[in-house]
């Protein structure tokens, strides 16, 4: 058992620690992320004009690209909420054999390279078994080609959203009490009664979350869907695409006039999404 | 009337085994033994919550070893009451007769009954985050009760409750056995409580249940 | 709280409209535009193009003629030259592919994946500068000053870097340019926009690829005098619809039809047939 020693003046205080150098750093390194993004929107901004800004939007093209966009882009997110809802759940709560490897599978459209991703879309629909193709069946029987028009857009963009949206929602169950739903069990419910009247309204911000995530990630989608859709003007052109046309050509201030107007449809989108998130919001 | 012949339950390395017991109907049961003996792992094989790996549960003479947890109509309290966080008082105690579609009038009259017993009337409209520890322990009986179970499994009530309150709701509990006469299989490990609420005491020690003659 | 139900079905109705509003606008956009007389009744699915993005702009412009001569519509697939390549082979569509020059085409005819190749232009290599020609560059000597910055395509990736290496090794300049050069990009097009953007005093590209960069200027060296790639378009072996592809290549290498476009926005297109009016298949 040790003293505190008897040379120490007993007028000595205790000296607090300033709290300054602390928020220093932590403003200085994640403020630093903040100020490197808003100086690469200033870059592009500075790069190019109001004229072609105004010329890219007049453009009948660019307009169907900012149409076709919104629709793709809500409708895969709807869709992937709508695929991640019952796997995040079953991947939450049940433990079943196999469900790592379900984990490892769901995570792989984010890890493979886009082009790949697009290819992959084109053998599926491409490949021929004794002479039988998903494409060819799907166009004969139902008059619904995918490849290289709209439906495929959806399809490229909604692999890869559903996994962030499976992501989020795997988080978001995992934080809810399964408690909760065991009581709702003894109190007279079925499994899917407990979820829908005990599980699900706790998930409601979690929901918005993985909506917002995926319907931006679709935003920014390129790689399969230059492969799997193509770039038809007023058919499977949407704006990313669109940028990487005028690349193509060297229109650089055209390019990034359109970029900048995809950021200020995500910028509108997101603060949307917010809003309705916080009117939610119990 | 509760019977468990010679159930086994495991959970994870955990194992009970050979339990057997009786506990007879409008019983204040209380089983007592120390922390980490499975109290709780056997409260949810009994509620069905958790399978057991072998032997029989019967309640009111029926077997209910395979039933699920919605058919053996047992109100069940767990420790950390796990209420509805988005729910306010009066949905938690409406909720079991929802799910039974009992009519309006009839439900409404049920939870003013219930929230005059529980003396809650004052809080039905708030929600769980503004809740105090003793009237969310009220409020998770409440709801336990609602449809009128015929068996009730409290899983340490007591525990995380302050002196004051843990004393008026340790009288709550009498009142409202007297009041409804409902079987209880009440679980802790303070030896005072269990000397003043047991109708019948119970030790569950090396895994196995021992039923002393009360 | 709102009821998560509600959302669910809000987001079915919003989702049930978004398909049926896609649904409609595309079948709006299938059917084919209406010809005009020459198309005696003629009822043919459009042609498609796999087509470089370098490209787009002339052959757009092509395809609008044609379109009107002969009301059959053009579809372009646009993309980089080995991306469209594998798509014709993985899905089996397409009727003609144009790529950014004829080394893919070869490639392609060794997969047996066009039959007839047509010529079309013919793309010199140059070295692309910003206009004025602010560093002052003339010839190679100067690609080797500390003061410029070089930037070029892969030549084991690109076909113009690959033109570069073959013309200059057999004089020992390769290996000097191969040291200097600040940066090795993919694509020809991105040797250009990195000039375009500032990020390199100069690059080496085809001129056909800098008719559509109006703040670049050509610049001519003599060690490139005799080098030169292809415009090419080849014929998809398996193609649906042959005849009127062949039907399109001629009228795309007709000097007074496709040729006379490619001359127009400046590049330079190889001598062709007059257009004798032909009809379709």
């Amino acid at each position: 058992m040790s003293n505190p020693p008897q040379s120490e003046p007993s007028t000595r205080t205790f000296r607090h620690r300033s709290d300054f150098p602390f928020l220093a750093a932590m403003w200085g390194l994640g403020g630093s992320y903040v100020l490197l993004v808003l100086l690469l929107i200033i870059a592009d901004a500075v790069r190019t004009s109001p004229r072609h800004l105004g010329e890219a939007l007049l453009k009948p093209e660019i307009q169907a690209a900012v149409l076709l966009t919104l629709k793709t882009c809500t409708l895969s997110a709807i869709l992937s909420l709508w695929v991640a809802l019952p796997l995040a759940y079953l991947l939450s709560r049940q433990h079943f054999p196999g469900r790592f490897l379900i984990d490892i599978l769901v995570d792989i459209p984010l890890v493979l390279p886009p082009l790949v991703l697009g290819l992959s879309l084109l053998m599926l629909f491409h490949l021929s078994l004794d002479g039988w193709k998903l494409e060819s069946w799907l166009r004969a029987s139902f008059e619904f080609p995918v490849t290289y028009h709209v439906p495929s857009i959806v399809l490229a963009q909604f692999v890869v959203t559903a996994s962030f949206a499976i992501r989020t929602l795997r988080v978001t169950f995992d934080r809810i009490d399964p408690r909760a739903e065991d009581v709702a069990r003894t109190l007279g419910c079925s499994r899917g009664q407990a979820f829908f009247r005990v599980c699900l309204p706790q998930a409601v911000p979690g929901m918005l979350t993985a909506f917002t995530i995926a319907w931006a990630r679709a935003l920014g989608e390129f790689g399969p869907i230059l492969v799997f859709s193509g770039t038809t003007p007023f058919r499977t052109e949407v704006l990313s695409t669109a940028i990487y046309l005028e690349l193509g050509i060297g229109h650089l201030e055209s390019a990034i006039a359109i970029s900048l107007l995809m950021i200020a449809l995500a910028v509108l989108v997101l603060v949307i999404l917010r809003c309705l998130g916080d009117w939610t919001a119990p | 009337m509760i019977e468990l012949h010679n159930v086994t339950i495991r959970a994870g390395t955990f194992i009970l085994q050979h339990l057997s017991c009786q506990i007879p109907d409008g019983c204040y049961a209380v089983l007592m033994g120390r922390t980490g003996t499975g109290k709780t792992t056997l409260l949810e094989a009994i509620c069905g919550l958790r399978t057991v790996q072998a032997g029989e549960i019967h309640l009111q003479g029926k077997r209910m070893t395979q039933a699920r947890p919605a058919e053996r109509e047992i109100g069940y309290v767990p420790q950390d009451l796990a209420l509805f966080p988005t729910m306010t008082v009066r949905e938690h105690l409406e909720f079991a007769l929802r799910v039974r579609r009992w009519p309006i009038t009839a439900l409404k009259r049920r939870v003013d009954e219930l929230a005059q017993l529980l003396q809650i009337e004052h809080l039905l409209a708030r929600r769980v985050p503004a809740l105090s520890g003793g009237e969310s322990q009220r409020i998770a009986i409440g709801r336990a009760l609602s449809f009128q179970p015929s068996l009730l499994l409290l899983d340490e009530p007591l525990s995380a409750l302050d002196e004051e309150t843990r004393d008026q709701v340790q009288l709550l509990l009498q009142k409202m056995h007297q009041a409804t006469g409902v079987t209880v299989l009440h679980v802790t490990h303070n030896r005072r409580e269990a000397m003043q609420l047991a109708d019948r005491l119970y030790l569950l020690e090396a895994g196995k249940i021992l039923c002393p003659e009360e | 709280m709102i009821r998560p139900f509600l959302l669910l079905l809000a987001s079915l109705i919003v989702a049930a409209g978004l398909m049926v509003s896609l649904f409609f606008s595309s079948r709006l956009k299938s059917s084919p535009s209406l010809p005009d007389l020459s198309r005696q009744g003629h009822p043919s699915t459009p042609l498609t193009v796999f087509c470089a993005a370098s490209n787009r702009e002339v052959m757009q412009t092509i395809a609008r003629d044609y379109e009107r001569e002969y009301g059959v519509r053009i579809e372009f697939q646009f993309g980089p030259s080995q991306t469209l390549l594998t798509s014709i082979e993985v899905s089996g569509e397409g009727d003609l592919y144009l790529p950014a020059d004829e080394s893919y085409l070869q490639l392609a005819a060794t997969k047996k994946i066009v039959t007839k190749r047509i010529s079309l232009a013919r793309m010199h290599v140059v070295l692309g500068v910003p206009k004025g020609n602010p560093k002052g560059i003339h010839q190679f000597a100067d690609l080797l000053r500390p003061d410029v910055r070089v930037v070029q395509a892969n030549p084991d990736v690109a076909a113009v870097g690959k033109l570069t290496r073959e013309t200059l090794t057999p004089s020992g300049k390769w290996t000097d340019l191969h040291d200097r050069t600040t940066a090795f990009v993919s694509t020809v097009t991105e040797a250009a926009n990195s000039v375009q953007a500032g990020a390199a005093d100069v690059s080496l590209v085809y001129d056909a690829v800098l008719t559509t960069y109006p703040d670049l200027e050509v610049c001519e060296i003599e060690e490139f005098r005799e080098t030169f790639a292809e415009i090419q378009i080849g014929i998809v072996s398996q193609s649906a619809q042959p005849a009127l592809a062949r039907h399109f290549a001629k009228y795309l290498s007709a000097s007074d039809r496709g040729l006379e476009r490619y001359r127009e926005l400046g590049f330079r297109p190889v001598q062709g047939a007059i257009w004798g009016g032909e009809p379709l298949p």
